[in-house]
């Protein structure tokens, strides 16, 4: 999987961009990419995934435990441009209505 | 000599004439401003009253009354007492192109009717009588609009009780498609699967139209319910049964239906058929369509007790093939009827065809017969199939119990998945992924492989995964709850989601998942 960032410091978020098959493989590549992002004070972030091809239940849990560290620190994690695979996963899970999705 | 009288009454004339026509305008713009009846009548007379400085008009009809003025006059106008000056009492009747009759009382007690205010009162009864139509017109149409309405729904949901899907049954085509010539029809088919053998029902109901469509649903709802009946014997007992549900239903609606009932079992290729006034029924044999004959009357004409049913074996490629009247009654533009015989000359040329491409075959023949003329009757067919399926079997997987493993189920299910559509496969991938990477994650397995099985039987694909990790707990295993997002536990959610049959079973020192897809359902990647 690809990850690119793309930061906006004037308002404190960061967009991430995902390419590719996001699966347990490449949980923990995420995790450093969050984890960079918070410690540099990105409190609130973007993950694009229009070009995701394929995600996985492990990813899913990624995204959730993520999600819930981001809103502890005041800000979120918020999903765009979801691919087909993502928004299937997200109906099946019911997670769709867990976070924010623009 | 001294005009000036002619001429003074000369004007007066001329402005009542224009007056008149003045008034006429008004009340023409009132009768297309609303098709409220009651508020466009009444605001007629109103200006009426007003114009003609009347006490009260009164209109009419055989079906209503309009009175607007000064409600202490009314009497007046409905007994026109002896001693009621004529001449401030004007009654205007007429006749609309309908037969109704219609007439308009006014009363003006301050100063006698001129001729040209009673021209200008059968204007206003005229005026009225025109809204009025209007009106009922509009409503006439409302009233229609929604029967029309209704009947739509009515034989949208009739036809909601036919199946839509094949049946899940390896060792069978099937086609099956039923065209109504109106929007509601009275023929139907249904099936049910029980222990693996295939019960069925095709049938058509007298009558057409919603009626028909209503009925239509009670046979295929009693049929349906004769499947699941375990007292029943072969479709001999369930035509029995049936007839005993609906002959009194059927009676009081002066209603009767045909009604095919048969079961397959694709084990041996046992057929068995029990027809009640059905046609046309063929048995394609060899290549040969063999005619099956009807044993009882339809059912709903006498009571039906005892029916025979006759049994044969379908050979690999054999098929029942059930139609209805429509489709061998069908008439061409120069009144030719389709018939039998070109019927059975079509089953003859396609007998070595797929049931699908039979099915086709036929409706599209019956269609260019017909050459744009529309249908006689509801078309159906149906056609069963014999047919072994093929079963494939894949190169086992075995991949290391690891995430980046998990890469290597895809190129592997396109080894024998390669004609699934994208949609489906990915569904197949994602379930078969989820199960593999539970096994990985939770199995602790003592070897560090999982190995993946893979098989199509006909529409049928199961996936087998293998570990030697501790054996599955399923108490130990808690299901999401959807309104707390979580980090882990959607695996089994989502397989089950996604997959028709989950199976586990400890075998030795090793787990066996089994997960089936069947390749009819979830087309739409849901």
């Amino acid at each position: 999987m690809i990850i690119s960032t793309e930061r906006t410091e004037s308002d404190g978020t960061a967009t991430v961009t995902l390419e590719g098959r996001f699966d347990a493989h490449e949980t923990a590549d995420f995790r450093r990419v969050q984890d960079e992002l918070e410690a540099d004070g990105f409190e609130t972030i973007i993950v694009n995934m229009t070009q995701v091809e394929f995600v996985d239940s492990t990813a899913l849990a990624e995204l959730v435990r993520g999600m819930k560290r981001a809103r502890e620190r005041g800000g979120d994690l918020i999903l765009a441009d979801l691919s087909n695979p993502v928004r299937v996963i997200l109906e099946l899970t019911r997670l769709d209505s867990a976070f924010q999705i623009v | 000599m001294d005009l000036s009288p002619e001429l003074s009454s000369m004007a007066e004339a001329l402005v009542a004439t224009n007056d008149q026509l003045l008034a006429l305008y008004d009340l023409s713009s009132v009768s297309t401003n609303s098709l409220d009846e009651d508020a466009t009548v009444d605001e007629i007379l109103t200006r009426s009253v007003e114009l003609l400085s009347c006490d009260s008009i009164l209109v009419s009809t055989n079906e209503s009354e309009h009175f607007n003025g000064d409600r202490s006059t009314r009497q007046l106008l409905d007994n026109q007492p002896e001693g009621l000056d004529r001449s401030c009492l004007a009654i205007v009747q007429t006749t609309n192109a309908f037969g109704s009759e219609a007439e308009l009382r006014a009363l003006r007690q301050k100063s006698p009717f001129t001729t040209g205010d009673r021209k200008l009162l059968s204007a206003v009864l005229q005026t009225a009588l025109g809204a009025i139509h209007n009106s009922r017109l509009h409503r006439q149409s409302v009233r229609q609009a929604i029967v029309a309405h209704d009947h739509k729904t009515a034989a949208r949901v009739a036809q909601l009780v036919l199946p839509e899907a094949p049946p899940a049954l390896p060792g069978l085509e099937w086609f099956a498609r039923s065209d109504p010539a109106q929007a509601a029809g009275g023929d139907f088919f249904t099936y049910a699967v029980v222990d693996d053998i295939l019960h069925f029902a095709v049938g058509d109901v007298s009558g057409k139209g919603v009626a028909a469509a209503m009925m239509m649903t009670t046979a295929t709802t009693a049929a349906n319910a004769s499947f699941r009946d375990r007292g029943c014997d072969g479709p001999a007992d369930r035509l029995e049964l049936v007839s005993e549900w609906t002959y009194d239903h059927l009676t009081n609606a002066n209603m009767f239906t045909t009604l095919l009932l048969g079961s397959y079992r694709p084990e041996d290729g046992q057929l068995l058929l029990s027809n009640a006034g059905h046609s046309p029924v063929y048995v394609l044999r060899q290549g040969e369509p063999v005619p099956s004959e009807a044993h009882v009357p339809p059912v709903g004409v006498l009571p039906i007790t005892g029916p025979d049913q006759v049994e044969c074996f379908l050979a690999e490629g054999d098929a029942l093939i059930v139609g209805s009247d429509g489709m061998v009654e069908q008439e061409s533009p120069s009144d030719e009827w389709f018939g039998e015989d070109r019927f059975t000359a079509l089953l003859s040329e396609l007998s070595h065809k797929e049931a699908g491409h039979i099915g086709a075959a036929l409706f599209a023949e019956v269609d260019d017969f017909s050459d744009g003329r529309s249908a006689n009757d509801d078309r159906t067919l149906v056609v069963i199939q014999r047919k072994t399926p093929t079963v494939k079997q894949a190169d086992e997987l075995t991949i290391k119990a690891d995430h980046e493993s998990l890469r290597k189920i895809k190129p592997w299910l396109l080894t024998f998945l390669s004609e699934v559509p994208e949609q489906e496969l990915g569904r197949i991938e994602l379930a078969v992924h989820e199960l593999t990477n539970n096994c990985v994650d939770h199995a602790s397995i003592a070897d560090g492989v999982v190995a993946l099985t893979g098989q199509i039987e006909g529409d049928t694909v199961v996936i087998g995964v293998k570990d030697s990790g501790v054996e599955f707990n399923e108490a130990e295993v808690t299901s999401p709850d959807p309104d707390v997002p979580q980090v882990r536990g959607y695996g089994l959610m989502i397989i089950e989601q996604l997959a028709d049959e989950l199976s586990y079973s400890r075998q030795g020192e090793h787990n066996l998942w089994q997960v089936t897809f069947n390749r009819n359902h979830h087309l739409d990647g849901s």
